[in-house]
């Protein structure tokens, strides 16, 4: 043992020594590394949990909103076809309203053109009336009173009258 | 510019002990390759001298190196690490994960520090031997009758120094030099003592586990079968097969016992081989060529991490099997 250089002081100081080395890491080194490993390890998995929360919150969000988005856009396309609709419905009244009024109007001018008409022909049987009654009266020459002859002369128109309608 | 000092300063490491040195004609660098630890002064503690050897002296440079490292990293700690904190972590984290998945997270912290300590005390002494300069450096008795060996350059020491650094005893004067550092792991007594420290605790741990009568009966002193063949003989109905597996079990448990007491033996010898023979033949290769310890640098620097992780592990692996209750047929 000696000649290998194995003596039990340098034993025993070696022994020590790493008794010694082995409680000063334990206390300056593993304690705090170990537990500052554990402190990030929480707080990386705090973090990605977060992470991973706040993801799935987006996620939701993200859902809630295109689901606003389509309501909205059906909202909007609804009112358009109202709208729509409506200013058919309107269009139609006007165009109805337009129609009735074009109609009356020509109604009216039909009205004021048979009435024109008609009194254009009274005016017209007046003034045959008194040509024919001059005519006759030159022609017959007193040989009529003026009574006999009036009759006459309406019988006449009475009958060129019902002629004239058929 | 980092990078460039660096390669210079490896260079350099490596040019040292194998083109400068030979140069020089400095023969005798390391004169003596002894086993045993030079010793380099005596500690006089009343009646009581102790002898601090080299191995001893750079088994104390080792701790302050690695307690004012894990100072340096461990002083201002911050949550997102930086500089001494990273590396210390990185180191610290790889031998917990190690143990965690081989012992599991429970034992694991148990476990840990010693095992973390082995690798980090190894290593740096392992290493701390390798660099180049420090080996040729120390104390060597000359007078009238023995000059100092050829090629040594010596420098006197004052009157005071020589009274502190000479053997105090006749016999001890060996006339080689002593180097004020030298790896403790070429010294038997730090092999021998963290190998103790390994197995000691090892047993210790078994014991705490699995209860001290059920680790001894489990293990060494398995006589269980001889207890269930007594039993068949009161009933009178003896079943001679168990008391053949009996025996069986009872060599089983001795050579158990052996092979647990060897596992010292190995755990030394196998570090101290390595890292002495490592550096003598580095030494040797700086004599033969000037190129040749280039490669066997970097080579030992492998050898001195692997016998670190080896020592390490094997502590880790046998606590492991001791705390695992088992039947000791499963385990050979």
């Amino acid at each position: 043992m000696e000649a290998l250089g194995i003596n039990t002081t340098w034993l025993i100081a070696q022994i020590v020594n790493f008794g010694l080395l082995l409680f000063i890491l334990s206390r300056l080194a593993y304690k705090p590394v170990l537990t500052a490993l554990n402190t990030r390890k929480q707080k990386i998995q705090e973090s990605l949990d977060y992470a991973e929360s706040v993801k799935k919150q987006a996620a939701e969000q993200q859902k809630d909103f295109d689901l606003k988005l389509e309501e909205a856009r059906r909202s909007a396309q609804a009112a358009a076809a109202v709208a729509a609709q409506a200013g058919e419905k309107e269009r139609e009244v006007i165009l109805a309203q337009a129609r009735e009024d074009a109609r009356k109007l020509i109604d009216q001018a039909k009205e004021q053109i048979e009435y024109e008409r008609k009194q254009m022909l009274a005016e017209l049987r007046q003034e045959v009336v008194q040509l024919s009654l001059l005519a006759a009266q030159k022609a017959v020459s007193q040989s009529l009173d003026e009574p006999a002859h009036r009759r006459l002369v309406t019988d006449f128109l009475a009958q060129t009258d019902a002629l004239s309608k058929n | 510019m980092k990078r460039w000092l660096s390669i210079i300063l490896f260079a350099a490491v490596l040019l040292v002990p194998g083109f400068v040195l030979p140069r020089f004609d400095v023969k005798a660098v390391t004169a003596s390759v002894a086993v045993k630890p030079e010793v380099l002064f005596e500690l006089e503690l009343g009646s009581f001298n102790f002898p601090i050897s080299n191995t001893l002296f750079t088994s104390w440079i080792v701790m302050l190196m690695l307690v004012l490292f894990a100072f340096a990293a461990t002083r201002k700690m911050s949550l997102v690490p930086g500089g001494w904190q990273n590396v210390l972590e990185v180191i610290i984290e790889a031998i917990y994960k190690l143990c965690e998945n081989t012992a599991g997270a429970v034992r694991a912290k148990k476990f840990f520090p010693v095992v973390a300590t082995i690798f980090l005390f190894v290593l740096v002494s392992n290493w701390l031997g390798l660099i180049p300069g420090f080996g040729p450096i120390g104390i060597i008795p000359v007078d009238a009758k023995h000059p100092a060996p050829e090629g040594i350059a010596t420098f006197p020491l004052s009157r005071d120094l020589q009274e502190f650094f000479g053997p105090k005893h006749a016999d001890h004067h060996e006339y080689v030099l002593a180097p004020f550092v030298r790896s403790p792991s070429t010294d038997l007594n730090m092999t021998i003592g963290l190998a103790l420290i390994a197995m000691v605790l090892t047993q210790i741990f078994g014991m705490q586990a699995l209860g001290v009568v059920k680790y001894w009966f489990a293990r060494f002193i398995m006589i269980g079968k001889f207890v269930e063949f007594f039993k068949t003989l009161g009933k009178g109905k003896p079943k001679f097969g168990l008391f053949v597996f009996g025996l069986l079990d009872l060599f089983v448990g001795i050579l158990e016992f052996i092979s647990e007491v060897s596992k010292i033996l190995s755990f030394t010898f196998r570090l101290f081989g390595n890292i002495f023979a490592g550096e003598v033949v580095l030494l040797v290769m700086a004599f033969l060529f000037f190129a040749a310890p280039f490669i066997f640098y970097a080579f030992e620097l492998f050898v001195g991490f692997i016998q670190a992780f080896v020592f390490a592990l094997l502590t880790l692996i046998f606590m492991t099997i001791a705390t695992t209750a088992h039947g000791a047929e499963e385990h050979h």
